[in-house]
């Protein structure tokens, strides 16, 4: 598809939507793959509801989230009023813009046209004696039904934008009681009300046309992780990172590789694995030696701020950044929790069932996997035990779901597989001690 | 894992922390349940209860799939298990007086398959339409049944007690953790006198005798499944069943009772550790009353006295009201929230546990400043933390000063660099009155420089049971004709009769204006 008609597809869903509340929509659920603007969409299409007079409440998950839109809105709608409404012990941050409003009494909340932009906490416990003409949240899926609930006082109408890849919100406590009810409190908002056939008719549903973060040749590893469809918007060949060892070559096409080590006749390491961590190490090293990324017709030497790495325990994630050395001080090491909304460059992710033979239905859980294959702009580096594609070819997984439920642990056995199958297919497992011996 | 190794060093299990994190009732305050069922049944076939150090009650039913005998045999255990926990209640009426937690009646079972029993019960019985003279005696149990099984789902609960759960919680096992789930097996590594292998071999014995209400086929099958059939073909030939009955019961008495004693043995194990209660678990215990009221004892007043209003019951699946279920939610996830707050502040191994996992911090006072404004307070420390020992900390962090709960300050700033880490902290709880501990000194006194001041991460458990009460309130909001909307997924259940039928369910009691 061409970029004009991408271009089009992101127009006609946003045009849709200022008609959709400006006649009077009540509901609308978007969902958006990784990287495809949504932040964006929302500014764009909330400041022309603004400018249309509605009074408007953004929720984002987050306080930096929060922050953040505000920033955007304010480089690329100055003629909007954006307030920026925030618990009493927060203060805006020295860079944070001084044209937006920055207020946390209720009473200051302003009662024209305009942008209010909080947190989902925020809003939650907020009395609002006029309420909002609407409420749009911001990486909806990771909202929790129960969050969504308190804030109906808020307003009567609501957008959702998210991407229903991510991880969804975290559940501390035991749920099964609440796995079959209709209203399942820890679901994510936008999945309890897109399951609710009664809505159907009052809820203006759509998804974002096209993924502008990965390479072009990145965009289908990730789209076994969605339910719906949706396109690279960066052209063939344009993004990729060239260096000089042979296990790259598929990252000079801009597709991920995955470098595999040796499996234990014991079993893998489970939590910290050492040898994978000097590997990632060798990684980083290797990129810092004369990698050069390409971003379109831009050519420059990989630098330490444009890695990432990323493991799904806390603890590996420490014996990655002992591994990195001094380096690690501007290579972000995090979870893939952490990394969510973020990217980089290149990414170098362990595999987050490089430590698992038996998986559960936690390691199976796609959203780990889906945001760590999701962050770079250029080049992805999978590092993991070379027992994964068998793991999951032996695997047998059983419904354990509550009756009624999704299936969610075999969504996610297929979802792996057919992300491991198609690196298998583009040439990209690539043993590690073999190349670099 | 540590731990575990260091126990099977020492050849006996080891104590889990300084404290025990449960309350321990006294015997006169603590009913032990265990059940048998048949293979394929859901409801009892024995049952045996009573208190700790006393023999206990047994019935049985010569066949656990005759529905009006075992609801005869329900009936027989009702009335205890119904007076024995109502007991620790008459006085917990929040509105007239603070819940006492002395007061608190236990009830113990073997492991978490007896307590699954309890969900059975529920659903079986809480709306049961049979069992004559007996049927309000068999909602009554189903629903206290219903409510026991619900809250053992709450971090912290203290009336419903899973005696393996307790026992592996509060001590290190030289064992893989799934072998730890048997209690006989755990019990013969606690209870055995000698060395490791005196002790695991006491443990390998018992781990052979099944502790579930389900029992070894080969039981069931040699003698009971010919004692069954005996028993069936005297009642059909209008013979004399009595000689089969006996001897079923008598099987299954033995059976029963020895599940029952495994959890009296590891009450008494508990009972005899000379390691406190976390004084922090009297806090666990008074939210734990305060549940028993809400959601137990004050529904079963409007059960006892029509004139008060219609009584809720809950339905036994699930909460089918959307704010039912978030509010429910919401209460589950405070309790977690604020479990560990409760007690690290009296548990030097748990602080020391939380320091090594970076939930917890030391550190030095740099410098202390008041920054409020006018009349107002607002003390800052400046802290200097370890930079080689992990932490979670971030900028609007809340924090607590160890030992003196209910002190809080917020991370304002992290300053971080190769052998340095300092943090700015505001106070903003309790800032106006001195720390618990030697010094009690106020957060602005200067005395605090120089001093090393441990920290734990704070919870918002407060916070949680706010949003709970909220998701009530905005029912009134004018998004609740989304959030608060009927949910249109039929709801049926299938009886004993295989009839479909409409429960009572939830959502038609809250929308005619039963109070939850």
């Amino acid at each position: 598809m061409s970029l004009a008609a991408i271009d089009s597809e992101y127009l006609t869903l946003q045009v849709g939507l200022v008609e959709h509340f400006a006649a009077g929509g009540m509901l609308a659920v978007i969902k958006a793959p990784p990287g495809s603007g949504k932040t964006h969409t929302l500014i764009e299409v909330l400041s022309e509801l603004a400018a249309g007079g509605m009074r408007i409440a953004v929720a984002a998950q987050t306080n930096s989230q929060a922050d953040d839109v505000c920033h955007r809105w304010v480089s690329s709608h100055p003629e909007i009023r954006v307030t920026r409404f925030a618990s009493q012990g927060l203060a805006p941050a020295p860079d944070f813009p001084r044209e937006v409003s920055w207020v946390s009494a209720t009473s200051e909340l302003p009662t024209a046209a305009g942008i209010t932009v909080a947190t989902t906490a925020k809003w939650s416990l907020t009395n609002v004696t006029d309420p909002f003409d609407l409420l749009a949240i911001d990486e909806a899926w990771q909202m929790g039904w129960a969050d969504l609930m308190q804030c109906a006082l808020i307003s009567g109408r609501f957008l959702m934008i998210g991407d229903p890849g991510q991880i969804p919100p975290v559940v501390a406590v035991d749920v099964r009681r609440w796995e079959t009810s209709p209203r399942a409190p820890h679901l994510p908002a936008p999945d309890v009300v897109l399951a609710e056939p009664s809505l159907a008719g009052v809820c203006f549903r759509g998804s974002l046309p096209a993924c502008r973060r990965l390479p072009h040749e990145s965009v289908p590893f990730v789209r076994p992780f969605y339910d719906f469809d949706f396109h690279a918007y960066v052209p063939p060949g344009a993004r990729a990172v060239r260096m000089a060892a042979a296990w790259a070559e598929p990252l000079a096409l801009g597709v991920p590789v995955a470098l595999t080590l040796p499996t234990p006749v014991a079993g893998p390491p489970v939590e910290v694995d050492h040898l994978v961590a000097a590997a990632a190490s060798d990684v980083v090293a290797q990129l810092l030696d004369g990698a050069e990324l390409r971003m379109g017709v831009q050519r420059r030497q990989v630098r330490p701020a444009d890695i990432g790495v990323t493991s799904s325990h806390r603890i590996m994630n420490a014996a990655l950044s002992a591994a990195l050395g001094v380096v690690a001080n501007e290579v972000r090491v995090d979870t893939p929790e952490r990394w969510q909304g973020l990217e980089r460059p290149v990414m170098i992710a362990v595999h987050p069932l490089s430590g698992v033979t038996e998986p559960s239905s936690f390691d199976l859980e796609t959203g780990r996997l889906c945001v760590m294959a999701s962050r770079h702009t250029a080049g992805l580096i999978l590092l993991t035990r070379d027992h994964v594609g068998e793991t999951l070819r032996s695997f047998v997984p059983s419904a354990g779901q509550a009756p009624g439920r999704p299936d969610v642990v075999g969504r996610g056995h297929d979802a792996h597989l057919r992300f491991w199958d198609a690196l298998a297919a583009a040439g990209s497992l690539r043993a590690w001690l073999d190349t670099t011996g | 894992m540590a731990g575990t190794l260091e126990a099977w060093r020492m050849g006996r299990p080891l104590p889990r922390y300084d404290t025990l994190h449960h309350a321990i009732a006294p015997a006169d305050q603590v009913l032990i349940v265990a059940f048998v069922r048949m293979a394929g049944e859901s409801r009892p076939w024995a049952i045996a209860w009573g208190a700790p150090g006393a023999a206990p009650s047994i019935a049985s039913v010569p066949d656990g799939r005759v529905r009006d005998d075992v609801a005869g045999l329900c009936a027989a255990f009702a009335g205890d298990l119904i007076a024995h926990l109502s007991a620790g209640g008459p006085h917990l009426d929040p509105a007239t007086t603070a819940p006492d937690p002395m007061a608190l009646h236990q009830v113990w079972l073997p492991n978490g398959q007896h307590i699954a029993m309890l969900h059975q019960v529920g659903y079986t019985y809480s709306q049961t339409r049979f069992g004559g003279a007996n049927r309000d005696l068999l909602r009554a149990f189903g629903r206290i049944a219903g409510w026991m099984f619900r809250d053992t789902s709450r971090v912290g609960n203290q009336h419903i007690v899973d005696a393996s759960a307790l026992l592996t919680a509060s001590y290190v096992v030289p064992a893989q953790r799934v072998r730890t789930a048997h209690l006989g097996y755990v019990l013969g590594w606690l209870t055995t006198d000698g060395d490791r292998e005196a002790r695991l071999a006491a443990a390998m014995a018992a781990e052979r005798l099944t502790v579930s209400p389900t029992m070894d086929p080969a039981t069931e099958r040699e003698p009971l499944a010919g004692l069954v059939d005996r028993w069936n073909d005297a009642r059909r030939a209008d013979g004399n069943p009595a000689a089969a009955a006996a001897q079923i019961a008598t099987v299954l008495d033995g059976e029963v009772r020895r599940r029952w004693r495994l959890a009296e043995q590891a009450y008494l194990v508990l009972t005899a550790d000379d390691r406190p209660v976390n004084e922090g678990v009297t806090a666990l215990v008074t939210e734990s009353q305060r549940e028993f009221w809400y959601q137990y004892l004050r529904i079963e007043q409007r059960h006892a006295d029509p004139d008060q209003g219609p009584a809720f019951i809950a339905h036994p699946e699930t909460d089918f009201h959307g704010s039912s279920a978030a509010s429910r939610y919401l209460i589950h996830e405070a309790a977690d929230e604020g479990y560990i707050g409760h007690l690290i502040h009296h548990d030097h191994a748990l602080f020391q546990e939380a320091l090594d996992d970076g939930r917890a911090f030391q550190a030095q006072v740099l410098g202390v400043d008041d920054a409020g404004t006018g009349r107002s307070t607002a003390p800052r420390w400046v802290l200097r933390l370890d930079p080689t020992l992990p932490h979670r900390l971030r900028e609007t962090t809340r924090v607590a000063p160890l030992g003196s709960r209910g002190h809080e300050a917020i991370v304002l700033v992290l300053n971080a660099s190769a052998d340095d880490l300092l943090v700015t902290i505001e106070w903003t709880a309790r800032k106006t009155k001195p720390l618990l501990g030697p010094l009690q000194a106020l957060p602005m006194d200067h005395m605090w420089l120089g001093m090393t001041v441990r920290f734990v991460l704070a919870d918002a458990a407060a916070l949680t049971l706010r949003r709970s009460r909220r998701v009530w309130s905005a029912a009134a909001g004018p998004g609740a004709w989304l959030t608060h909307g009927a949910p249109t997924a039929p709801i049926e259940i299938t009886g004993d009769d295989d009839r479909v039928d409409l429960v009572l369910d939830d959502i038609v009691q809250i929308a005619d204006g039963v109070e939850v």
